[in-house]
């Protein structure tokens, strides 16, 4: 008996690494649905590419814009574009920046790092805060803590991220001096790039003195960032929180002599998080589009910024690339949290 | 010891406050359990049943709480405990069956680790887990949920309402109460299953000797299963007595209203007389006899006295007026 359940044990293992298998295949008509929609709706903005290019600049002769037209296939129809564009895609090419002159896939790749590490520092830090505060809210409900996290969530949703962001700069980098206001890494710790996602390289390389120094430089933006989300998850959390605590199964662990501590971490927290981990997984895509204005306000050189620039001089492969980038990641978050929702919620399967 | 009640409440009240006033939802109740006895707690939804059994475990929720009254357990006042050793009662001394198996199990963690849960509490195994493991598949199979090897790993949704009911039985039994407060264990089942559980809960306390207090607003499954009966109305126990002395020859006159309420099949055909008017609003029930609005006995004084309890019989207590009037015969 005991050998046949771990056999269902294992192979439903296998079953679920299959139904992963198929979930990851089927974001590929996703990715497809999205290149094509992105590639139409940059198209439909005004403005020209070549125009900005050139700065419609007097010495621009009519052969010079023609040349760069045909250059950048943009003196044919759309359609004949958008099979250029998806041929190149499939072989994992996505093109030239107008304005930079590097292939978009090198500029993603070397920004990407940056702005995962932001966006992962930011969930950190929210979690961080939104964790205790979301439970210790709810088990002291109307107390005098959950009215001052209440406000201060409240607070924290309010506040815009430059605004933000410049006052913690204000006080922690310009009048107090423990943390600097921008960039990555100080320019004279040295690190030797792995993956790029500079904490865990300093750890991988077992640099402590860059491990400091990029997690001081993490810190300021990332709870420039996270504060608003830390607000929601926190909201969320107490919410379901107090819900959960409400229920017949808590009253049944008090009643089998369960400690308090028992109760709420262990009976309500669990099916607390199931609501709470959607609502993070959507924050994520908050994380990523909020980034453009932090890395801005913290000269932080993330995707952002990149992408923000590619929109004004209507570099339509670098938008095209980093929307896709946008799209995978947030489509493999949303995979990231249905399998946890398995994990927290046995009546769902993948 | 064997003389000395299991459980003895003495004037235990539990007050609600509200927008609208004190709610006493348990008022001035009184009663003692023997060792292994079988007592039903029969009353309409509402009449502090339940907040009774609550307030025996101290798990009434704030701002709720017991205003006065003792709770003796084995001659020890409950309220007296500190929060540590309450726990320590709560599941290894007094266990509770609530309503509701489904919503009472937690949807997150498997049946058996639930069950597994209470003997960890209690140290019952000494924490050791395979010896836990195999105390909950006895456990699951003396409830007689069949195959326990492999619904161990089952979740509360993958078990029908029957099973589940068996296995809030089986986190009950885990460490062996002395006293079981079953709450309207087969009120959510059908028939056949209810006969089942009721039958579950008679071998129990046989075989274990736990005593039960069975809460139910059904009076017939509570003459067939206690061996006295106690009855609520409106928070205040109106009527107790040996099961016999209850059905057979009820005094108060809301037990006879309620014993009208349920139709017969045998009986000669009568009509089914339910009790006219409403519970009355637990925020401001009068100072005399709560049933005296719907009562068709009622004098002047029931409504302004609170009526003590008069013995008509021994060990059959009423709380009515006209009983003592009458010299303890309607």
């Amino acid at each position: 008996m005991g050998s046949l359940s771990t056999a269902f044990g294992s192979l439903g293992i296998i079953m679920k690494a299959v139904k992963i298998l198929e979930r990851v295949l089927t974001t590929i008509p996703i990715m497809f649905g999205v290149a094509i929609i992105v590639f139409f709706f940059i198209r439909l903005t005004p403005g020209d590419p070549v125009d900005i290019m050139l700065g419609r600049s007097a010495a621009a002769t009519q052969r010079e814009i023609e040349q760069l037209r045909q250059q950048f296939h943009l003196d044919e129809p759309l359609h004949v574009q958008l099979g250029y564009f998806l041929g190149d895609a499939l072989r994992g090419n996505l093109g030239y920046s107008y304005i930079r002159n590097k292939p978009v896939i090198d500029l993603l790749t070397e920004r990407l790092p940056a702005t995962i590490e932001m966006t992962l520092g930011a969930l950190f830090i929210s979690l961080i805060i939104a964790l205790p505060i979301g439970i210790l809210s709810a088990v002291r409900q109307n107390s005098l803590l959950d009215r001052m996290s209440m406000a201060g969530a409240f607070l924290g949703i309010s506040m815009p991220g430059f605004w933000l962001g410049i006052i913690l700069i204000l006080f922690f980098a310009v009048r107090l001096q423990v943390l600097p206001a921008q960039g990555r890494l100080s320019y004279d710790v040295p690190l030797q790039e792995v993956t790029g996602l500079y904490v865990l390289d300093s750890l991988l390389t077992g640099n402590g003195r860059a491990l400091e120094d990029s997690l001081k430089h993490l810190f300021l933006p990332s709870l420039t960032l996270g504060a608003g989300v830390a607000a929601i998850i926190a909201r969320v959390l107490r919410s379901s929180m107090l819900e959960v605590l409400r229920s017949d199964y808590i009253k049944l662990a008090r009643a089998k002599g369960a400690s308090e501590w028992g109760v709420v971490m262990k009976h309500a927290l669990r099916n607390a998080l199931i609501p709470t981990i959607t609502v993070v997984g959507l924050q994520v895509g908050v994380l990523l589009g909020g980034n453009m204005i932090v890395e801005t306000v913290f000269s932080w050189p993330g995707l952002g910024r990149l992408v923000v620039d590619a929109i004004f001089n209507r570099d339509f492969p670098l938008i095209q690339g980093a929307v896709m980038i946008y799209a995978i990641t947030f489509v493999l978050t949303n995979l990231v949290v249905d399998i946890l929702y398995t994990y927290l919620n046995p009546k769902i399967t993948l | 010891m064997e003389n000395t009640p299991l459980l003895e409440l003495k004037n235990l009240t539990t007050v609600f406050p509200t927008r609208r006033g004190l709610v006493y939802a348990v008022a001035d109740v009184s009663l003692s359990l023997a060792h292994s006895e079988r007592l039903g707690i029969v009353g309409e939804s509402g009449c502090g049943k339940s907040v009774t059994m609550l307030s025996i475990l101290r798990l009434i929720s704030a701002p709720g709480r017991i205003a006065s009254g003792q709770i003796l357990f084995q001659g020890r006042d409950l309220l007296q405990l500190s929060n540590r050793e309450m726990r320590d009662i709560r599941g290894r001394d007094i266990a509770m069956v609530f309503q509701d198996p489904l919503t009472s199990l937690n949807p997150a963690f498997p049946v058996g680790e639930q069950i597994r849960e209470s003997l960890r509490i209690h140290h019952i195994a000494h924490n050791h887990f395979a010896r836990e493991k195999e105390r909950v598949l006895q456990l699951m199979t003396e409830v007689g949920i069949s195959s326990p090897m492999d619904r161990y790993h089952d979740y509360p949704h993958q078990f029908s309402g029957g099973m589940q009911q068996r296995a809030l039985i089986a986190i009950a039994l885990a460490c062996e109460p002395k006293l079981l407060l079953a709450d309207e264990p087969t009120t959510s089942l059908d028939v056949t299953i209810q006969a089942q559980i009721m039958d579950l809960m008679r071998r129990i306390n046989d075989v274990r000797g736990t005593a039960i207090i069975l809460v139910t607003h059904n009076l017939d499954l509570a003459a067939e299963f206690c061996q006295r009966i106690a009855v609520m109305y409106a928070g205040r126990l109106v009527e107790i007595g040996a099961t016999d002395q209850v059905i057979e020859s009820p005094q108060h006159p809301y037990t006879r209203g309620l014993l009208t309420c349920i139709p017969r099949i045998v009986a000669p055909r009568t009509r089914i007389e339910p009790i006219p008017g409403n519970v009355p609003d637990l925020a401001a029930v009068p100072p005399g006899c709560a049933f005296a609005e719907r009562c068709s006995f009622a004098q002047p004084i029931c409504q302004n006295e609170l009526v003590p309890f008069f013995e008509v019989a021994p060990g059959h207590h009423v709380r009515c007026v006209r009983v003592n009037a009458a010299g303890g015969a309607v």
